[in-house]
């Protein structure tokens, strides 16, 4: 009898969003998304851009009020109770923070004014506990040592892998039972991702949840263990992580081809490699170029060259200084030393818009769009530089100033419809999801028909579909209209297929340079950059 | 010389009470982007209370202004608890507007308390002051030392509070990115209270140095809080350090320009400049810097 008494009722998930639908404004973006997660198991979500990964998130940490988003139907539960929202705003997440749910944000939202430390510990609740504040902070410093030396540094000065990191550890302060990730691994060199993903697996071992809003949907696959696809604020598809990575669906998240060409690039001579090749005319040229914030070197002396129509991919490590390569060409760094050309003409020293007159476009790691203004709108902003009419023309609307507006607007909707846009043609751009807006900001590069176009980790944030789009693109823009490109971007795969030649940077200084087949396959470029043991790498499943 | 070296000091004096005015309105603005109309409103009650602790009641000036500066504090707390924070979400046109109410109602309740008269705050150093440096020597309102004293003492528990203490860092966060801090915990209603609380105890501190010495209380002291307005402004709406700095140099023109212009210009024109002194440098700082000398410009890393 005293046998058959304890009926074993079974365990409740962790986390049970029951046919959840969630609406902004009362535009419907999730509906009846039912997703269980387990006591000590990883989930990964995954979609394309705009599918409501970011929104499902939101909703189970709280926040949808900042959004002005609403929870309409259905319900989140948390270690069986009811999570309800609260009406002020969105402050109730603080609350649900100490119940042991931590969001990291996407795009490595940190506080830049405060150092590393500061932002580590407003992330720890509790804070009379000092001791255990502490020892919360030595297991973050601990998984990512690389911001050990970064305490006092203002989080402001962190280059972006730096910042997810950080992002990371401050929500690992208040060691949650449930651990929300929004795109975890956006802007991480390969190495990184690898720590990320065996952190993971540690954390899950002792009894922490994980949900994972990925586009990159290898790199949360690899730790997953159940997975939900969304499409279009339902969800599509979901089950065992391997199941649904081998189906129909997941085939769309592989990653791409990699190089297959094994020809070794000399480090030795990476300077000479950085040149362009002689045949070709060098339309950007990057002499001795340093920087330096206080002590700190981000650049160290370098010199490459871009050729016309050429496509040029900058890689290393996080903290290498990539972005800051790109910063110091259009000037929105001031170099400490060395010399930016277009064309032969000197760049350092002009204003960043006097530069993007020249012809160099950009985009940015973070969106920077006009949050307000509809996608067309955004695109016309990047015609600006070559509009005639004055002020006063376009106030009175003269016959001529509106013919001129309209060629520039059928341009701009040649553009939507090359990098597909056409679906979020009118919607104000702040509204869109974080990949699209990327997208927007390729498109805004277009548009000024640039000679020059630097892109900052443009596949950061977009499903493979939309790479690949991306990739097309660049690709088409290329060749018919001779633009070059000087990129930053993790992805190999797109890298590969992109690139003409690669530049390896670490700490500032060049590492390996030379066409791009060869350099990925260099033995030095693997370790410093992809993190895996130098070898033959066996060809990635397509 | 000696008249330069007395306006420039009684100038530093009066511009570090502005800046401990404008530090009022950048505690707040900072945590909740809010620009408090009604912080003038908390400085005269703060006054009065000290007034009342220590003319009516009878205790003692100093721990009477430091009872007051908490009484002020516990009312900023609860007209947070009770009004603002039931507008979180709300436009902030809506809020500010709410603020002004607020000041009107304030204001109402001092003088039906404490009339409209003037009063004396009796603080111990009134109208004495001494001179350095024998007969000759700078005359030195000891007003304008416990203004400069105080003022400093204040401005750097700000800032020790804010670099070293937990509540002063998630203070720091909330005024950073408020979904992050959100996100990580960190309770924004409780953080916005303690602001509102810290301004109106800051407020009180500054309201009674304004009112000791010659000038007493009155209703019109809450004006005071527009007269700080241009510091905050010069400093930018964001920055404590700006507060000061834009504090000071208020302070400095209005009273060098009090003391030399009415010599060089004609007339009425020479003796009323110095009031519209202040507006032309903030007009002149506002064209070349927008966002105030130390304002955050929108500091993004691309």
């Amino acid at each position: 009898m005293s046998a058959s008494r304890s009926d074993p009722s079974p365990v409740p998930p962790l986390l049970l969003v029951r046919d959840l639908a969630v609406s902004y404004g009362g535009a419907p973006v999730l509906q009846g998304v039912t997703v269980e997660v387990d006591t000590g198991s990883v989930a990964a979500v995954v979609g394309a851009n705009g599918a409501g990964k970011t929104t499902l998130l939101r909703a189970i940490s709280g926040v949808l009020g900042f959004h002005r988003g609403r929870i309409v139907g259905g319900s989140v539960e948390f270690a069986g109770q009811v999570l309800r929202p609260s009406s002020n705003g969105g402050a109730e997440a603080a609350g649900r923070v100490r119940r042991g749910i931590a969001l990291v944000m996407e795009g490595g939202r940190v506080f830049p004014g405060l150092t590393v430390d500061e932002n580590l510990r407003s992330g720890a609740p509790g804070r009379r506990h000092r001791e255990r504040s502490d020892a919360a902070r030595a297991r973050v410093l601990d998984l990512f040592p690389a911001l050990v030396p970064l305490g006092h540094t203002p989080a402001g000065r962190l280059s972006g892998g730096e910042r997810q990191m950080l992002a990371i550890g401050r929500a690992l302060m208040s060691s949650p039972r449930l651990l929300l990730l929004d795109e975890p691994f956006l802007g991480l060199a390969p190495k990184l991702v690898e720590q990320l993903q065996e952190f993971l697996r540690t954390v899950k071992v002792g009894g922490t949840a994980v949900v994972i809003a990925e586009q990159s949907a290898e790199a949360a696959f690899a730790v997953a263990d159940r997975a939900f696809v969304l499409a279009e604020g339902t969800v599509a598809a979901s089950g065992r992580a391997p199941d649904i990575a081998r189906r129909d669906i997941g085939r769309l998240y592989l990653p791409g081809p990699r190089p297959s060409s094994t020809a070794t690039a000399s480090t030795a001579t990476a300077a000479d490699a950085a040149a362009v090749p002689q045949e070709r005319v060098a339309l950007l040229e990057v002499a001795g170029l340093s920087l330096r914030f206080g002590p700190v070197t981000a650049l160290d002396g370098l010199t490459m060259q871009v050729a016309e129509a050429e496509i040029v991919a900058v890689i290393g490590p996080n903290g290498a200084g990539k972005t800051s390569v790109l910063n110091c060409v259009n000037q929105l760094y001031r170099p400490s030393a060395g010399s930016v050309r277009l064309a032969g003409t000197e760049l350092t020293g002009l204003r960043p818009w006097e530069v993007a007159r020249l012809g160099i476009a950009r985009t940015f790691q973070q969106p920077a769009l006009v949050a307000h203004l509809d996608v067309v709108g955004n695109l016309l902003v990047g015609r600006h530089r070559l509009m005639t009419g004055g002020l006063l023309g376009h106030a009175l609307r003269l016959r001529r100033w509106r013919r001129e507006e309209s060629t520039h607007r059928c341009r701009c909707e040649e553009i939507v419809d090359l990098l597909g846009l056409g679906r979020f043609r009118g919607r104000p751009a702040g509204q869109l999801a974080h990949g699209i807006q990327k997208v927007v900001e390729l498109g805004r590069a277009l548009a000024m028909e640039a000679r020059l176009i630097l892109l900052d980790e443009p596949s950061a944030g977009m499903s493979p579909e939309e790479t690949d789009q991306l990739a097309r693109g660049i690709l088409d823009l290329r060749a018919h209209r001779d633009v070059a490109v000087l990129m930053v971007e993790h992805r190999v795969g797109l890298v590969g297929r992109l690139a003409d030649r690669v530049i390896v940077l670490d700490h500032g200084r060049l590492v390996a340079a030379g066409p791009t087949a060869g350099t990925l396959a260099d033995p030095e470029v693997e370790r410093v950059y992809l993190g895996r043991p130098a070898g033959p790498q066996p060809e990635a499943a397509r | 010389m000696t008249k330069l070296v007395q306006l420039v000091f009684s100038g530093v004096a009066i511009g570090a009470l502005y800046g401990l005015v404008a530090l009022g309105f950048v505690v707040i603005y900072r945590a909740s982007h809010v620009v408090n109309f009604a912080h003038g409103s908390f400085l005269l009650l703060g006054t009065y209370l000290t007034y009342g602790f220590h003319q009516e009641i009878g205790i003692a000036f100093f721990p009477a202004l430091g009872l007051a500066a908490l009484a002020a504090g516990a009312a900023g707390l609860v007209v947070e608890r009770l009004a603002l924070r039931r507008m979180v979400g709300q436009p902030v046109f809506a809020v500010i507007m709410m603020t002004i109410g607020l000041a009107v109602v304030i204001d109402a309740l001092v003088v039906w308390k404490w009339g409209a008269g003037r009063l004396s705050v009796g603080d111990p150093w009134g109208v004495s002051a001494f001179r350095l440096g024998g007969d000759a020597g700078i005359r030195v309102a000891a007003v304008d030392v416990a203004r400069l004293v105080a003022a400093g003492a204040v401005l750097a528990a700000y800032a020790l509070f804010c670099r070293f203490t937990a509540l002063g860092i998630t203070m720091r966060a909330t005024a950073s990115d408020q979904e992050a801090a959100v996100a990580s915990g960190i309770d924004v209603g409780r953080v916005h209270a303690v602001c509102w609380a810290i301004a109106a105890a800051v407020g009180t501190v500054a309201g009674v140095l304004l009112a000791s010495g010659p000038r007493g209380i009155d209703p019109t002291l809450s004006a005071v809080a527009l007269a700080a307005f241009p510091a905050l402004v010069l400093g930018g709406v964001d920055s404590p350090a700006g507060a000061v700095v834009g504090g000071i140099m208020l302070g400095l023109v209005e009273v060098l320009a009090a003391g030399y212009l009415p010599g060089l210009l004609p007339g009425r024109l020479g003796a009323n400049v110095h009031t519209v002194v202040p507006y032309l440098v903030l007009l002149g700082v506002l064209l070349l810097r927008p966002s105030g000398m130390f304002g955050d410009r929108e500091q993004a890393r691309l």
